[in-house]
Formats: C-alpha cells, structure tokens, sequence
C-alpha cells in the first residue's frame, strides 16, 4: 500500500515534472547565471545521494530522481547558506524567492546571450534546434524536414546542446578559454 | 585527458542520455545504465545537470521569431562553412566553436563531416550579425572580407555564386573586402546600395541618411528605386562612384549629394572605436557619442553645441568628454537618471 502511494506520488511528480511545475524547473529558471562551481558543488551531493541510493524506483523514473535530488540539494544549501555565506550563495536563496525584478533581468540578458548563441551555431544545427523547440517537431519530424537522417539530426542536437552549455556557464568558458589559450599561445 | 576534455565528452554522453530519456519507449535495461553511468562520476551528473539547464532555457526562449529559418527556397551555395565570427575584443564568440578542439576525436571527426556535408550540401540561409549597445565587433566572412561592426548594429550576410550580398538594416559597419572578381561585394540598405570588388570602405547610417566613405579601392553607390517614388523610378538609375579618401551621403529621399573629399581614416575612425574630432560642434560629438553608448548626453545650450572640439576620445568613455567639456567652458552637468546627462550653460559668462 504503502510503495503504491509513494509509486503515484512519483508519478504525481514526474507528470508536473514534464510540465516544468516542478521545483526543479524553479531551480533551472532562477539559475540563469548558476556558475560552473555551483553546479559542480550541487552535483558532488547529488553524486553521493546516488552511490547510496539503491531503489528499483530510480531506475523507473531516474531523471525524475535525479531532478529531485538536485532541488532538494539546492534547497537545503539554501537554508544552510543563508546562515554560513549570506552572500556567497545568493543564488541559493533565490530558490525561495518567487520572482523579483534583478532575477527578470538576469533572465533578459541570459536570453539575450541564448539568442546569440543560437544563431552563432553552424546553420543546419540552429535550424534543428528552431525545428525542435520553436515549432515543438519530433527528431523525426525534424529529419524529413531537412531530408536528412534522424541520425544527423541526433547529432545536431548533441552538439548544440553541448556548445549552448558553455554560452550558459561562464566558469566553462573560462576553463575551455583558458585551455584554448594554453594550446595555442607560446609554451 | 584533462579536466576540459573530460568534462566536453561528458557533456556529449549528456546530451545524448538526455535524447534517448525523452523517447516514450526506453526499456528498463537503457534506465539501468544510465543510473549507472550517473554514479560512474560527479561530471557526469553535474554535465547532466547543465544540459538540462539548456533544454530549459531553450524550452522556455521568448525570441524564437527572432531566429531566422533556414531558407531552403534559396540555391545551394559554393562557400561556407558560415561566416565564422573572430571577436577581437569580447572573447566570448569563439568559444563554443574552439571548443571543439576538445572533443574527443571520434566525435570531432563526425563533426567534420556534417560541416563537409553542410558545405556542399545544404542550402544555407542567411546569417543575421548583431550587436548590441556599446558592443564593437570584428567579424571574418569567409570570403576573407572582415567587417568592422559598430554598437547598435544589424547586418545579415548571404553568399551566393553570384554575390556576396550585405543587408545594413540599422547602425555601421567598415568593410575591406576580399578581392574576387567574379563576385561583387554589395552592400545594402534602405535607400544606398554600395557595390565594391575589392576595397575598403564604411557605410553608416545616421539618422535619415546613409554616408559611405571609402578608404581605398572604388565602390559604385546606386539609391535603389522604391515603390514609394514612381517618378524617381522613372528616371534612369544614377550610379556614383567613389574612390580613395572619397564619401557621399545618401538621403532616404531625392537626389544623393555631390561627392565629397574627406579624410577617410578620420572619417572611419569610429570603427576602431576612437572618435576624432577636428573643428566640429560640440553637437556633432554629442551625437557621436549618444550612438556609441546606452548613457545619452544631452546639450541644453545652443552656443555650447555649436562650439568647435579638436580632440580624440574612445567611443565608450563619455564621461572623458563630459571631463573635457567641463574643463574647457563653464557648464553644469545634471545627471536626471542613470541614462541620460544633461549639460546645460552656467549662466553667461
């Protein structure tokens, strides 16, 4: 009875997840500027939730798990945060927060740079990418579109997801800035 | 492999996990290996974690309509890989193109072939250009030409086996174009079309007119007919045209004006981000200024507007003007907002 309450609760969960009700799409929304370390922080936990986390319900729902696991880190940072770092980890405290002027303009410029980005990817990727979010297309949908192969239209995405990241993250840049620099300066 | 590489090939096997969860139909086994893959590292959680950041973000883009569809109508074209933007100041544009450096191999030679592919392939459509307030960029086309592009400007690019055709919607832009003479480099706004083989030149708008200045080489500038002018179109078509140290301005209506004789590194200056000044009013500078930045400088006062300024001052530095101006004539300077800064006589002196 009891796993039956919890296994509709998840599914409860899991279907506002896909709507992005969830605490999880407040905590992707309001991080528009999340840097690289913070992600990395929040991942280490939930890395270690994981290892000790054996439920054959995380590998129903794992993206489900995982999200949760990652808000719930998030969250609990938050409360620790405001006590320890009140100023170190503001984007923490944001999660508690509903909406405020300084978060909607850090959405505009975090777009504004999407923007950018988006049209900075190679063409067919942009036009896959437009195809898939802007027009709501299948992969499939997307391939006979562009008489292409779902396969290129697979990878397209892959790469786009990948280089957009770094648009993003502005630790990533840095790191793949620093790295680039260091291939190509003098040794 | 370093930390970077890692970190690239785990945000590949993200993005792809991240495709494969979305299809209805994953069995249990693909759920099983991905868990496993999670707990294989902390990277992989937090690329994870980053690429859904991304689907979010694309997810909930306001400015799809400002993406420009691919325009399959328009013929295949001979060059590109698209033109391929090489910022000289804001490090940022290349990023996520060297990133591929670090690919793994595998995955960069797929990329390779999908750019070989597109390259020959794919019917390219254009490519828009914009910047942003106060932002200065240089940009490579893959013809070679670079442009020099100023703040608050649009361009869309589109390369042809017949041209290569430059569409100024708004702001400036410096041109030096590759020499090909196959293909004319044609520059176009709404009432100038600039055409060059192989030169350098500016095109600018400024309020209501567009001056083009040419540095070397020769540019034709013809004022396309509108529908707007059934009379003008009538008349046959007026070609100017325009060599070293040469610029004419071009009015949104009637006749362009004669050609006049110019210092065109002065002239063009704004696209290295200086402004040089020689004997002009303190309104023309102003207006220089107010072009350059989001801070608007207004002048109150017409004898201080029409006083002459011999000076050079980067483009994004208003306050040293405002500094200059308050060293040179007895003014008040009123800041109303964060925006805009008024200057205004103090008294007759």
């Amino acid at each position: 009875m009891r796993t039956r309450a919890s296994n509709e609760r998840l599914t409860d969960w899991f279907a506002r997840l896909r709507h992005w009700r969830s605490p999880l799409r407040k905590f992707l929304s309001t991080h528009w500027s999340l840097n690289a370390s913070d992600f990395d922080d929040v991942a280490q936990e939930v890395f270690l939730r994981l290892l000790r986390y054996d439920n054959s319900e995380l590998i129903e729902h794992p993206q489900a798990y995982l999200f949760r696991m990652a808000s719930n880190v998030a969250g609990e940072w938050a409360l620790r945060s405001r006590h320890r770092h009140p100023h170190d980890a503001r984007w923490l405290v944001d999660l508690c927060a509903t909406s405020d002027p300084e978060r909607e303009v850090a959405r505009q410029t975090a777009n504004e740079q999407l923007r950018r980005a988006i049209e900075k990817l190679p063409p067919r990727q942009r036009e896959v990418v437009r195809l898939h979010f802007a027009e709501g297309l299948t992969r499939a949908q997307v391939a006979e579109r562009l008489k292409t192969s779902e396969r290129v239209v697979k990878r397209d995405l892959i790469n786009a997801y990948s280089s957009l990241r770094t648009v993003l993250d502005a630790e990533i840049a840095d790191e793949l800035n620093l790295q680039t620099g260091k291939a190509y300066g003098p040794e | 492999m370093d930390q970077s590489e890692r970190r690239e090939h785990a945000a590949q096997e993200a993005a792809e996990w991240m495709l494969r969860l979305q299809d209805q139909n994953t069995t249990r086994a693909q759920r099983a290996e991905y868990v496993r893959w999670l707990r294989e590292s902390p990277l992989h959680v937090a690329e994870m974690l980053r690429i859904t950041h991304v689907h979010s973000a694309l997810a909930h883009f306001p400015y799809w309509n400002e993406i420009a569809p691919l325009d399959v109508s328009f013929p295949p074209v001979s060059t590109l890989e698209l033109p391929r933007a090489t910022n000289r100041r804001g490090a940022d544009m290349s990023k996520p193109r060297r990133s591929a450096w670090f690919w793994p191999a595998g995955v960069t030679a797929v990329f390779v072939v999908v750019s070989l592919v597109l390259t020959y392939m794919a019917h390219l459509g254009p490519q828009t250009i914009r910047t942003g307030a106060g932002e200065r960029r240089e940009v490579t086309l893959v013809d070679g030409s670079v442009v020099r592009i100023s703040p608050k400007t649009t361009l869309l690019v589109r390369f042809t086996e017949q041209e290569r055709w430059v569409r100024l919607s708004r702001g400036d832009a410096v041109f030096r174009v590759a020499k090909d003479r196959v293909k004319p480099f044609l520059v176009e706004t709404d009432h100038a079309r600039v055409r060059a083989v192989g030169t350098q030149f500016g095109v600018e708008y400024q309020g209501n007119v567009v001056i083009v200045t040419v540095e070397e080489g020769r540019v034709a500038v013809t004022q396309p007919a509108t529908g707007l002018a059934p009379l003008a179109q009538a008349l046959p078509q007026i070609e100017v045209s325009l060599g070293a140290d040469q610029q004419i301005v071009v009015p949104q209506a009637g006749p362009m004006g004669s050609i006049r004789k110019v210092d065109s590194r002065r002239e063009l200056s704004w696209a290295d981000g200086r402004l040089v000044f020689e004997q002009d009013p303190v309104a023309e500078v102003v207006q220089r200024f107010n072009r350059f930045n989001r801070v608007q400088i207004q002048i109150r006062d017409p004898k201080l507007a029409a006083r002459p300024v011999s000076a050079v001052f980067d483009a994004s530095d208003p306050e040293a003007f405002i500094a200059f101006l308050e060293s040179v004539a007895n003014v008040r300077v009123t800041r109303s907002s964060s925006d805009v800064i008024v200057i205004t006589s103090e008294g007759p002196t």
